[in-house]
């Protein structure tokens, strides 16, 4: 063979070579794609556990909605706080280490956190023996596991030894893996602890609702509480729990891979769904009013001496609530009534007088306690009873613009007719007789009114059928709940028609024998406070504030002509001025800007014994000179804005004695106040000004 | 042959390192995606916080407190504060007055 052909087979060799290099090379590929895709596509079960280790998956908290007042200021909303939570069993040997670092972090000092840990741990011991060694006695103490820990050498166990304290002798309890330590911190507090990177310490976050409207609006704002087994949180009273479907959020959810120092490498498409938070709600109240509504009735309350007091304003245009007062007082030397209570014996059941008894003389009686109990009010304002909405009074003679308005309206009432009243002393038609507080020796009808006369109102009752008057009645609304949404509201007491008697058309008429809701007064009251079409028409009362043309959406339905309701608006006119010139005589406050319309009451307060409880024999219905005092007003008088209803609960004793306890004397001082500074912040002109409004309002400032 | 097969794995290498690139920019984007979106999370939470704190902080019992006694007349009603500040004759002339020193913007017609 010459070398010039062996070159060519040289040559040949080489590209066979080169040829099966290329394709085993392009075969490496081809298996090296075939294995990339199998291990993207369908990963095996070892591959598989490691990729899914490496997504994070995190819930998206959703924020509950916040409760606005009705100029947008929070009431309440939420934030997130965060918790630290110590797992024992994952500290291993750094406990020491550990506790250390996070006290410093929480600032707590480093003994008290290490008792709780170091405590739970110990306790991890003895419970890990119990469920390593199920069948076996209680072996080992918490001296044993405390010599253990304290590395005093192995186990002595002794038998008939038993565990600590806060050991369960079933032995069944798993391992204590969660153990919240310290208080709530904060974001920055959380993030310094999550920067410490400690093993065994993790952040749980949740929610928290902070109630900035503070205890004035706590009533009627309510609380929260966490849902059955969650972190979520749920109404569970006041508007909270009113507004709970719309406040509720979504929470969402994401994942995300993670690389090797735990942060996130991306999200996966369809991974990432953002949470939705709660839709925030406008309550109808106004934070500036409630406070000077506030402020005037624990004023009044305070000057009144009074066990407390109520106080309801509404915008009668639309029945929007834009306060609720609810104050209690206490009351020194007030004693407990002295009921008798059901005591069930082997011999059956006999009531015992268990805090005293009555004196027989109702001159010898002390002042009792009419407030009634309320523990859940000295733990928080939220958790008391509203007793705006739940709570009844009888309202005495601010109910009689109702009955006045019902016989009007029946066209028994003559414009020209004088009511007769020299003796100032009547006796009714179920025999009972009625004076008047305010000796007038006749009366036109607008002066039955003005001058509250009972004689007046009894005789007024007598012409109405028992139908008519108890017709009229529930048309305003008493007997039936507001709707207003609060939870626990009461629909009050009227007499029903089958048992109503003489009785009844009387003292109804003059204010008794009924249980109101002071929410109930104020949106009957309303029917006198709306102008043109909507004048005897009743507002459907809201907690909500409205929306567009909420002065129509508000009609329930018509209960007077508008020309009667307007009639009985300009009768009123007396009693506030009336009100005026007490106010002016007795008391040190600025000439009135605004012209208001209103009716006083007073009215024993009713002595109902409560369940398993019974009056002593000597008792009467009522307490012996303890009153309800209230006032219900509107202003201003040609277009009212504003109804306002004060009650003041039980005037002390002082009043009482020079006769200075009724609704006009106590309650209707608070009302003109209110009024004043009320419609003064809403930006209503005076109408009973010269031009000298500034001065004056500079002077109440 | 030498060269080609040289050249077909540069070749093939190029491409997978233009790829592996690509790939490291796509998931660098996407890095700071999650880690934007992880970030927003935490600031609405601050921002909530934030809300909450300033909620307290502004309610008319607290603005009263913080306008002291002395300060308190800002409070009062709006009606009584509705003076008026300038006259609608002092409004025209000054108007009239600061037309000329103002630049005309582009596409802004007087």
């Amino acid at each position: 063979m010459s070398p010039t052909d062996a070159r060519p087979d040289a040559a040949r060799r080489a590209d066979r070579v080169a040829r099966l290099l290329s394709v085993g090379v392009c075969l490496v590929l081809l298996v090296l794609l075939a294995r990339i895709a199998q291990l993207k596509g369908a990963p095996g079960e070892a591959l598989d556990a490691s990729i899914n280790s490496r997504i994070s998956r995190q819930g998206l908290d959703g924020a509950r909605g916040e409760l606005l007042d009705r100029r947008g200021r929070v009431l309440s909303t939420t934030r997130f706080g965060y918790r630290v939570i110590v797992d024992p069993e994952a500290s291993g040997d750094r406990a020491d280490e550990m506790i250390v670092r996070l006290s410093g972090a929480l600032g707590m000092a480093p003994g008290e956190l290490g008792a709780r840990v170091m405590g739970a741990i110990i306790e991890n011991d003895m419970r890990r023996e119990r469920l390593e060694k199920p069948g076996k006695a209680a072996a080992v103490s918490l001296a044993d596991s405390l010599r253990r820990r304290l590395g005093m050498g192995d186990l002595s166990r002794a038998a008939g030894e038993s565990y600590g304290d806060g050991a369960d002798a079933s032995g069944a309890k798993p391992l204590i893996r969660y153990l919240p330590v310290g208080e709530e911190l904060t974001l920055e507090q959380s993030e310094r602890v999550r920067g410490l990177g400690l093993p065994g310490v993790w952040l749980e976050r949740r929610p928290v609702r902070e109630y900035a409207g503070g205890d004035a609006v706590a009533p009627i704002v309510g609380k929260v509480g966490l849902a059955d087994r969650t972190l979520d949180q749920t109404g569970l009273l006041g508007a909270e729990l009113a507004m709970n479907a719309p406040l509720r959020e979504r929470d969402g959810r994401a994942a995300y891979m993670r690389d090797a120092w735990g942060r996130a490498l991306w999200i996966e498409q369809g991974a990432w769904e953002a949470a939705d938070a709660g839709e925030s709600v406008r309550l109808s109240v106004d934070l500036e009013l409630q406070r000077i509504a506030t402020q005037e009735l624990r004023r009044g309350v305070e000057a009144a001496d009074a066990a407390g007091g109520r106080l309801i304003m509404l915008d009668p245009r639309t029945g929007e609530v834009l306060a609720m007062v609810d104050a209690l007082r206490e009351i020194e030397g007030a004693v407990p009534f002295p009921w008798l209570e059901k005591q069930v014996t082997v011999d059956g059941q006999r009531w015992v007088a268990t805090k005293g008894e009555l004196p027989a003389d109702p001159r010898d009686r002390p002042r009792y306690d009419v407030g009634g109990t309320d523990p859940g009010r000295a733990v928080h304002p939220a958790l008391g009873r509203n007793r705006c909405v739940e709570d009844l009074y009888e309202p005495g003679s601010t109910f009689k613009p109702f009955v006045w308005s019902v016989a009007m309206e029946k066209g028994l009432l003559g414009d020209d007719e004088v009511i007769d009243n020299k003796a100032n002393y009547y006796v009714t038609q179920c025999g009972r007789s009625v004076e008047d507080v305010t000796h007038r020796a006749s009366l036109t009808w607008d002066d039955v009114l003005k001058y509250s006369s009972n004689v007046g109102m009894a005789k007024l009752s007598e012409r109405l059928s028992f139908e008519q008057l108890h017709e009229g009645v529930v048309r305003f609304g008493f007997g039936a709940r507001t709707g207003l949404g609060l939870p626990g509201e009461s629909a009050g007491i009227v007499t029903p028609e089958k048992r109503w008697s003489k009785y009844s058309q009387t003292y109804v008429a003059i204010g008794h024998e009924i249980g109101v809701t002071p929410i109930q007064m104020a949106r009957a009251f309303s029917c006198f406070a709306r102008n043109d079409e909507l004048g005897g028409t009743m507002p459907r009362v809201a907690l909500v504030a409205g929306e567009g043309d909420a002065a129509k959406a508000g009609v329930i339905e018509r209960v007077l002509q508008p020309e009667v309701a307007l009639r009985a608006r300009f009768a009123m006119v007396g009693v506030a001025e009336r009100l005026d010139e007490k106010i002016a005589q007795l008391l040190d406050d600025a000439p009135p800007l605004y012209s208001m319309f209103g009716k006083s009451g007073t009215a024993q307060i009713p002595c109902v014994p409560g369940p398993d409880q019974r009056r002593p024999r000597g008792s009467s219905g009522y307490f012996q000179n303890q009153y309800n005092s209230s006032f219900i007003g509107g202003a201003p008088l040609e277009t009212p804005r504003i109804v306002v209803l004060c009650v003041i609960d039980d005037p002390g004793p002082g009043r009482i004695r020079i006769r200075q306890h009724y609704g006009s004397y106590v309650a209707g001082p608070v009302v003109r106040r209110v009024v004043e500074r009320s419609l003064a912040y809403m930006g209503v002109e005076p109408d009973m000004t010269d031009g000298a409004g500034d001065d004056a309002v500079a002077s109440r400032d | 042959m030498f060269a080609k097969l040289v050249a077909l794995i540069l070749g093939f290498g190029a491409c997978g390192g233009g790829l592996l690139a690509m790939r490291q920019s796509r998931l660098q984007a996407a890095h700071e995606l999650a880690e934007a979106r992880l970030r927003v999370e935490r600031h609405e939470l601050r921002v909530r916080e934030l809300r909450a704190q300033i909620a307290e902080r502004i309610t008319p019992e607290r603005v009263l407190e913080i306008l002291g006694a002395d300060n308190a007349a800002l409070m009062r009603p709006g009606w009584t504060r509705r003076v008026e500040l300038v006259s609608p004759e002092w409004i025209g002339e000054t108007h009239e007055a600061v037309q000329p020193a103002l630049p005309a913007s582009p596409g802004v017609t007087p």
